[in-house]
């Protein structure tokens, strides 16, 4: 089974992994997703998603209002991401973690 | 939220000592969160002299270290002001890990070495991503030496050194034989220091924090130990000792008053032996861990041979509370270096540093840290402030990479394929820029080119006050250009919500580069007696003085834009303080704090006539201003051109959000005729955009399913925003 895995990389959740066992895993404000990142004043409601789709890992901004970032780039459409990827939600800082990794 | 925990049962008293340590760094850096980042800084300190010495041996100098993951702390955007104080997950990982560490050596507590390799050992960690990118290289190298302290620690007696003094301490004069310490400039106060202990004397230099007291020591042994010097200065042996590795170097073992006593009694034994106590204030002011009485008993009993070194706040602090402690001592003032010295020591320095970073370092971005850090850091000294820019300037792209919205990964494989990077002038002012709040270009900006191009500024940003704006352009225009850019005090008069404040807004946002650096105060709600203590300060009962408001913001923010709105109902002692304050360029606050004002400006504003003011404000400082500008009532057709920027503005504002929003020539009639009465200004107009257009605006776009795609429109009476 697929099973996508995340870990923060900053903030007060530092070091939170958080895996799926869906094919997909919404990152927003407890409640509403998967993994919530209340702490985080720029996060919306469901600000992300990462899901599989036809094999490929896909990272998607649900709308944010303060958006879904690969480096400086602001994501306006999905982009497939693979293990060790890096991107922004808010001000946290988020790293794809591979099936292997350990957390 | 849910957040990680610690458990402080099992760790040794060092480990505590490192933790307490974190938690004091967490809360200096105001993070509002306690991390792995924090606990290596306090881990650091509490590690002592052999771990500081595992960093040295893997090419990793351990200060420098401290301040780069210092700032980048500062800049952390997660630091909420009011949140609850969480651990972070991660930390509590490092705790299991240091835990089995500690299990695998044969123990039950986990000390400061364990823990050092529990963070080394955490892939994700934002220190093991700063390390690695530093020096990659290295980092494997330190991972080595700290797992080698581990494997010593087994089964060693920690409580038994073979030398006690290196337990708390560091051989000075070991270092300055093992490497080269330049001495620049200091020969003036070095050669008193060296008068003084000849004469069995103990100097304390007496200095700013920055200036540079901890390197003249290591300027002094250097100079003990060079040829050509007196025959017993060179047998002597300097060893530092500084109140935190004293409190956070005891371990298990007799109490620590009778820990510090011997180990004060081993080097009054040894007459080669001379001791540096770091912040003596701190030391004697520590009366947590009772490590202060032994002190203070071996200096006035004379028995003891040191140099020391404070703070002129703390030399005062100590005649005060300690006479028979400064009865024995004799203080050696040490200044800020002159701005020529200051580059020699920079030049030295950015050597070292450009080696630690792997990056050149050029001649323009030495000058550029010194001048600038005098220009826009005004309440710190030379050279340690400029110290802290190289340092900053260097680290940043390894900085930046940890940041979110950026590519740590791309930032590190950038790092290590090209050739060395290169520090210039762009990268201080950038560093200059996060440390002041002041935009990297206007930093850049010479004085002349500030006040060019303001005129045009002004008059595109105001609308209809064409008299006022030319009299506030000539007015910066002709008034004092100092190095740091002009300097106006301004009056402004005039109606309600005709643009006084957007004049004030604009001016901060050309002066110092951002509109936000206004700090608006209404003298209405200061016209009490007690104004003048709420602006200033209050020294306060029994020694517990409060800040004022201004005095606050001119300390922490020099470069900003003071609004003074209702100027004539200020009361009069608060006028008189200001008139003084212009006249000599800073403020002194009852508390004791000195306040720059001369990177400020001063706007007072009022609604009443040019003659009021004339009666009301003390002549002292009406002298003081620079002008006085009058705004005039609006006019209907300046209404129209308000409007229409301001929905211009809403437009593009909504295009940043990817909303694409188009409006019907009706909305425009019905907000005039609904808003356009002038008797407020243009405060009526503003207020019916923001009531009949923006709530409804904002209502729609709630919707969950909220379209990118809008026209307003008038329907019935009312604005409707159709997709």
């Amino acid at each position: 089974m697929t099973v996508v895995r995340v870990e923060v990389l900053t903030g007060p959740m530092d070091g939170l992994t958080h895996y799926s066992h869906e094919d997909e895993l919404v990152i927003g404000l407890e409640g509403s997703a998967d993994l919530g990142l209340d702490f985080d004043p720029r996060i919306s409601r469901r600000h992300a998603r990462l899901a599989f789709r036809e094999g490929r890992l896909v990272l998607e901004d649900l709308g944010s209002r303060f958006g879904t970032w690969i480096g400086a780039q602001r994501l306006r459409e999905p982009v497939e991401v693979s293990a060790g990827a890096v991107f922004t939600v808010g001000d946290t800082l988020i790293e794809v973690l591979g099936q292997g990794d350990s957390p | 939220m849910k957040g990680g925990r610690v458990d402080l049962t099992v760790f040794a008293p060092a480990a505590r000592q490192a933790f307490h340590q974190a938690v004091r760094e967490a809360r200096l850096l105001r993070s509002g969160y306690l991390g792995v980042e924090h606990l290596f800084l306090g881990t650091l300190l509490a590690g002592g002299h052999p771990l500081r010495l595992a960093f040295e041996r893997a090419g990793l100098d351990p200060e420098r270290l401290e301040r780069v993951i210092r700032g980048w702390l500062r800049t952390d955007p997660q630091r909420p002001a009011n949140s609850e104080f969480v651990v972070t997950p991660r930390l509590e990982r490092v705790q299991g890990a240091a835990l089995l560490a500690a299990a695998r050596c044969g123990r039950d507590h986990l000390g400061p070495i364990e823990l050092m390799v529990a963070i080394l050992d955490e892939p994700r960690a934002a220190t093991t991503r700063i390390l690695r990118s530093l020096r990659a290289r290295s980092f494997d190298g330190l991972r080595l030496e700290v797992g080698e302290l581990l494997l010593r620690q087994v089964g060693e007696d920690t409580q038994h050194d073979p030398d006690p003094l290196l337990r708390f301490g560091f051989d000075l004069s070991e270092e300055a034989a093992s490497r080269d310490v330049p001495v620049i400039g200091r020969e003036t106060a070095l050669a008193a220091i060296m008068v003084r202990l000849e004469c069995g004397d103990c100097p304390v230099i007496v200095g700013e924090e920055g200036i540079g007291k901890g390197a003249l020591v290591r300027g002094l042994a250097a100079l003990m130990r060079a040829q050509g010097g007196l025959e017993r200065l060179r047998s002597l042996r300097l060893v530092e000792l500084c109140p935190d590795s004293l409190r956070l170097g005891l371990r298990t073992g007799p109490p620590a008053p009778e820990q510090v006593s011997r180990l004060l009694e081993e080097a009054w034994q040894d007459p080669r032996v001379v001791l540096f106590l770091r912040d003596l204030d701190h030391l004697l002011d520590d009366n947590e861990d009772g490590i202060d009485a032994p002190v203070r008993a071996a200096i006035t009993r004379g028995k003891i041979r040191c140099v020391a070194s404070t703070t002129p706040g703390g030399w005062s602090w100590l005649e005060s509370q300690e006479p028979a402690v400064t009865a024995r001592l004799v203080a050696v003032e040490a200044e800020e270096p002159p701005a020529g010295v200051a580059l020699r020591i920079l030049n030295q320095v950015g050597l070292e540093q450009g080696a630690f970073h792997g990056v050149k370092i050029l001649e323009e971005a030495v000058r550029a840290a010194l001048v600038l850090s005098a220009r826009f850091l005004p309440d710190r000294r030379l050279p340690g402030k400029a110290i802290e820019l190289l340092d900053q300037a260097c680290a940043q792209p390894v900085l930046a990479g940890l940041a979110p919205r950026q590519d740590f990964h791309q930032a590190g494989e950038v790092e290590s394929r090209q050739p060395p990077r290169q520090i210039g002038a762009g990268e201080i002012a950038a560093a200059v820029a996060r440390a002041s709040g002041i935009p990297a270009a206007r930093v850049l900006a010479g004085p002349r080119e500030v006040v060019a191009g303001l005129g045009e500024a002004l008059s595109s940003a105001i609308v209809g006050q064409t008299a006022a704006v030319e009299q506030v352009v000539r007015a910066v225009q002709a008034g004092r250009i100092t190095e740091y850019g002009p300097r106006v005090s301004l009056l402004l008069l005039g109606p309600s919500g005709v643009g006084k404040f957007g004049l004030a807004r604009e001016l901060a946002g050309h002066l110092y580069g951002l509109p936000q650096r206004v700090l608006r105060l209404d003298m209405e709600e200061y016209n009490g007696a007690e104004s003048l203590a709420e602006l200033t300060g209050d020294p306060g009962a029994h020694g517990f003085g409060r800040e004022g408001v201004l005095v606050a913001r001119l300390r922490r923010a020099p470069w900003s834009l003071i609004y003074l709105d209702h100027a004539e109902r200020a009361a009069p002692a608060f006028l008189d303080v200001l008139a003084t304050g212009l006249e000599e360029g800073h403020l002194d606050s009852p508390v004791g704090h000195r306040a720059a004002m001369e990177h400020a400006t001063l706007v007072l504003a009022s609604r009443e006539p040019a003659e009021v003011l004339q009666e009301v404000l003390p002549p002292r400082l009406l002298a003081q201003l620079d002008a006085t500008a009058c705004f005039t009532a609006l006019s209907p057709a300046d209404l129209v051109v308000i409007l229409e920027r301001r929905l211009g503005r809403l437009i593009s504002e909504m295009e940043e959000q990817g909303i694409v929003l188009k409006l019907d020539a009706q909305v425009h009639d019905l907000l005039l005729e609904r808003g356009g009465s002038t008797t407020h200004g243009a405060r009526t107009l503003l207020h019916t955009v923001d009531r009949l257009f923006l709530r409804p605006l904002r209502l729609s776009l709630g919707a969950e399913s909220a379209p990118r795609h809008l026209e307003a429109v008038v329907r019935h009476g009312e604005i409707a925003f159709l997709p």
